[in-house]
């Protein structure tokens, strides 16, 4: 018998298969804080100071949850989301969503792309330089393979974010002043209040998430027995980008708010980071901006493209060639092209892209959270692994809710104009 | 509509489901919901039709009026005599398990998903015969066919039609009434070359995985899994019986065996190991002990011995016997009485020798032999050094423990040779 006893595998093999499991839920929520994140939270935090501060407990737990029920789906049926969508609701109603996605989806990516651009603008680098430079960048490295190495680079600077914590910490706001901030929600019914509230639960759980880290998880191939593991890893995400996003909006709350700035540009949002790092504040913001785009725009496209094809039958992957696969290759480069040419527009406002970009992925997350509720309670895919009772009063109370919130902001957008 | 029914034509799942049904004198009878056909033609003849009314589900039959008015277009159904919906083992319903599902395009070797199913209706009878897998199938789903269509011909372009015919087609859907499963698929399976059935395997999620791997016999699946990622032969094997997971196991080559085993969890391997038959267990439990990146992660228990006392003939007797199972048959190797390697003989000396000569006389003695130990790149430099087609593994008491074979050996080696000519 091969037994762990016979030779001293046991905990090597242990924390193996621990690293092995981990790796969806983490870098899901790292590309999470994106160009479109970091605005909005920078954003939350300029505008109302700790105003929205609460919110930001119930969209992590909402967070959370999501994450969970599409990593199970995930690890119990094998398959991608759009491949269950595509199959359960037949292709009318997957036609339709995967239309919303492709346009939201296709928003973000131009949010990347005008990420890159306002970070290279700090650099004092033209945007007509950087977007082409980089937009040839990410398709030669998804498409030459070199990405999985690359990878770890984004990981590693998204070390970056701890900027954000380390300058509240040396802010040293009222500790019970932030606390409360986070207990007591304090409602303002004005539209930019509620707008921004959809942009952060938006730009939180963004739509496309959920089809990435499914997508990942299928092809991982976890089984079940490690599916602990794979739950610690989704929850561990979820941690941090709750923890990365709350910072943000706190260090802005006492910074841009209490002086009155308004986040107009990239450069207006780095101000945050001053009491950190001082003048270099901008170059520091720069640099994680950039990063977190790069890494966002390396992968969004792939995503969307990957969940289109599953949906449709198409060929789809890098390692085939573009006669095989050609739906799947031209929506990528046509994803990654045109995203960069809408950022290269001139006098595109890039802030208001990055952050209206994450308010609509806020109006298509509940229509996306019916689906995996739906899937998720189908006995027939998930047998045993079913929601509970409890889980699902919670989701479909959020479904609800947030319907409410898009509702609410449409009609005061209608009543604005 | 007698005449409809004499003409072969074509028509779509998509065009008749959601039709509302009427008797001939207007009597509702429901909306048409599914076909159920029978596999025991090469192309699947549709017995009933599933009539969905309110929540009940009946069947009527398809006798030939009733197939020529669906085939015209028409809603009434002459013969409308109800039954409730009954699965023979050969029998399916066309849009439950084909519609929307990814099913096994044999010819293309690769999985696609089906938009529309093609029916033939001919002699009052409706067969399937293609399955569409193309942009115009899912235009016609949803709708808008024409506009495709005529914005194509705008482009001067005609719309890429892809349909599959139904020979080429492995349904994999095992939930519901049981597997679909018919030989002549198999046949198209078999024919498959290994690395297009490891790319549909891999393209698979595990349900259907374990429906193909099931349908087809041990030795093709070990060939095909052999071609597969690792993560992917771990699913397969772990998600499968014990007794086939060993049979699969026991037709791979061990090293490659042996590399999956040790991604399973201990439960399961032992599991596994008990199923496996006595010698191929040893094979593995021999390779796993291996320190990493050694001459015995690399060697094979796979090859011919004989005892240094035997004749020619005897050789060759074994030769012949042991053929189909030994894949390397090159080299002999003559083992004395208590085991320890003392020469070895090629098969070209064999034949070219007379039956009755001992092996003692045409042996050779003077040996390059490697020990389990070894790191592969001494095995490589040895491989380099004297261009022969196989090691012989022998311990410090010099009994035979295994032989590397170059074949085998060669991506296991393959970066250490590139080191060694550079």
């Amino acid at each position: 018998m091969i037994s762990a006893g016979s030779r001293p595998r046991g905990l090597l093999r242990r924390i193996g298969l621990f690293l092995a499991v981990m790796g969806p839920g983490i870098i899901t929520a790292n590309v999470d804080n994106d160009a479109g994140g970091l605005t909005t939270y920078s954003q939350a935090g300029a505008n109302f100071g700790l105003g929205l501060l609460w919110i930001m407990i119930p969209v992590t737990l909402l967070l959370i949850l999501v994450q969970e029920m599409v990593n199970r789906m995930g690890v119990v049926t094998g398959r991608g989301l759009s491949d269950m969508i595509r199959e359960r609701f037949g292709v009318r109603l997957t036609f339709g969503l995967m239309f919303l996605l492709l346009l939201t989806n296709f928003g973000n990516v131009m949010a990347e792309f005008a990420g890159i651009a306002a970070a290279g603008q700090i650099f004092g680098l033209p945007p007509l330089l950087t977007v082409p430079v980089c937009a040839t960048l990410v398709w030669l490295l998804v498409t030459r393979g070199t990405y999985r190495s690359v990878e770890k680079v984004f990981l590693v600077a998204c070390i970056f974010y701890v900027a954000y914590p380390l300058s509240v910490l040396m802010i040293a706001p009222p500790a019970a002043g932030v606390a409360a901030a986070f207990v007591r929600p304090e409602f303002d019914p004005s539209a930019g209040y509620i707008v921004m509230a959809l942009g952060i639960v938006g730009t939180t759980i963004a739509p496309w998430m959920q089809f990435y880290q499914q997508a990942s998880v299928a092809e991982k191939n976890i089984s079940l027995k490690d599916y602990g593991l794979s739950r610690l890893d989704t929850v561990a995400g979820g941690f941090v980008v709750s923890l990365v996003a709350s910072s943000i909006i706190i260090a802005c709350a006492f910074t841009l708010h209490l002086q009155g700035v308004r986040v107009e540009t990239a450069a207006d949002a780095a101000r945050a980071l001053q009491p950190l790092v001082g003048r270099a504040s901008s170059w520091l913001f720069a640099f994680g901006l950039f990063n977190a785009s790069l890494f966002a725009a390396s992968i969004l496209p792939l995503s969307t493209s990957y969940t289109l094809c599953e949906a449709f039958g198409w060929e789809s992957g890098i390692n085939k060639d573009f006669e095989t696969a050609p739906h799947f290759y031209i929506l990528y480069t046509a994803l990654i092209a045109l995203g960069a040419v809408t950022a290269l527009i001139p006098g595109m406002p890039l802030v208001k892209v990055m952050f209206w970009s994450q308010v609509i992925n806020g109006l298509l997350l509940p229509v996306v959270l019916v689906f995996i509720l739906l899937l998720v309670n189908d006995s027939r895919e998930m047998g045993s692994h079913v929601n509970g009772r409890f889980y699902n009063i919670v989701c479909w109370a959020a479904a609800a809710i947030l319907v409410l919130i898009s509702c609410g902001c449409v009609v005061s957008w209608l009543r604005g104009s | 509509m007698k005449n409809e029914a004499a003409h072969p034509s074509f028509c779509f799942l998509s065009g008749m489901l959601r039709r509302r049904l009427r008797t001939p004198d207007g009597g509702p009878l429901g909306i048409l919901a599914d076909l159920k056909a029978a596999l025991s033609e090469r192309y699947p003849e549709v017995q009933s039709i599933v009539v969905a009314a309110g929540r009940n589900r009946l069947e009527i039959p398809a006798t030939s009026a009733n197939v020529a008015s669906l085939a015209g277009g028409s809603g009434i159904m002459q013969d409308f005599e109800g039954t409730p919906v009954t699965l023979g083992a050969s029998q399916f319903l066309v849009r439950e398990t084909l519609l929307d599902r990814q099913v096994v395009d044999v010819h293309g070797a690769k999985v696609v998903r089906v938009n529309d199913v093609q029916l033939l209706c001919h002699g009052g009878r409706l067969h399937v015969v293609h399955v569409d897998i193309g942009l115009p199938g899912l235009a016609r789903r949803l709708g808008f066919e024409k506009g495709i269509r005529s914005l194509a011909s705008l482009m001067r372009k005609k719309p890429k039609d892809e349909l599959v015919s139904w020979k080429y087609v492995q349904p994999l859907n095992e939930t519901g009434a049981g597997p679909v499963r018919i030989s002549l698929r198999q046949e198209q399976i078999r024919m498959l070359h290994p690395g297009e059935l490891a790319d549909i395997i891999e393209e698979l999620d595990p349900e259907e995985r374990l429906a193909l791997v099931r349908s087809i016999d041990a030795a093709q699946v070990a060939e095909a899994i052999e071609e597969t990622d690792g993560s992917v032969q771990a699913a397969i094997i772990r998600d499968l019986d014990s007794e086939l997971a060993a049979d699969i196991l026991e037709e791979m080559e061990p090293a490659a065996a042996v590399d999956v085993v040790e991604m399973l969890s201990e439960e399961t391997q032992q599991s596994i190991m008990a199923a496996m038959e006595e010698d191929e267990r040893e094979q593995i439990e021999i390779l796993s002990r291996a320190e990493e990146d050694t001459a015995a992660t690399v060697m094979t228990l796979d090859f011919l011995s004989i005892p240094e006392d035997s004749t020619a003939g005897g050789a060759l007797a074994l030769v012949r016997e042991k053929a189909d199972q030994v894949e390397f048959i090159h080299y002999l190797y003559c083992l004395d009485p208590s085991g320890r390697l003392s020469g070895v003989v090629s098969l070209r000396n064999l034949i070219l020798a007379g039956n009755g000569e001992p092996i003692s006389s045409l042996m050779h003695s003077r040996l390059t032999t490697v020990h389990p130990d070894d790191p592969l790149e001494d095995l490589a430099d040895a491989f380099l050094k004297f261009r022969f087609q196989a090691l012989p593994v022998v311990d410090e008491e010099g009994v035979l423990e295994g032989v590397v074979t170059f074949q085998h050996s060669f991506d296991e080696l393959l970066p250490f040779y590139g080191r060694a000519s550079g």
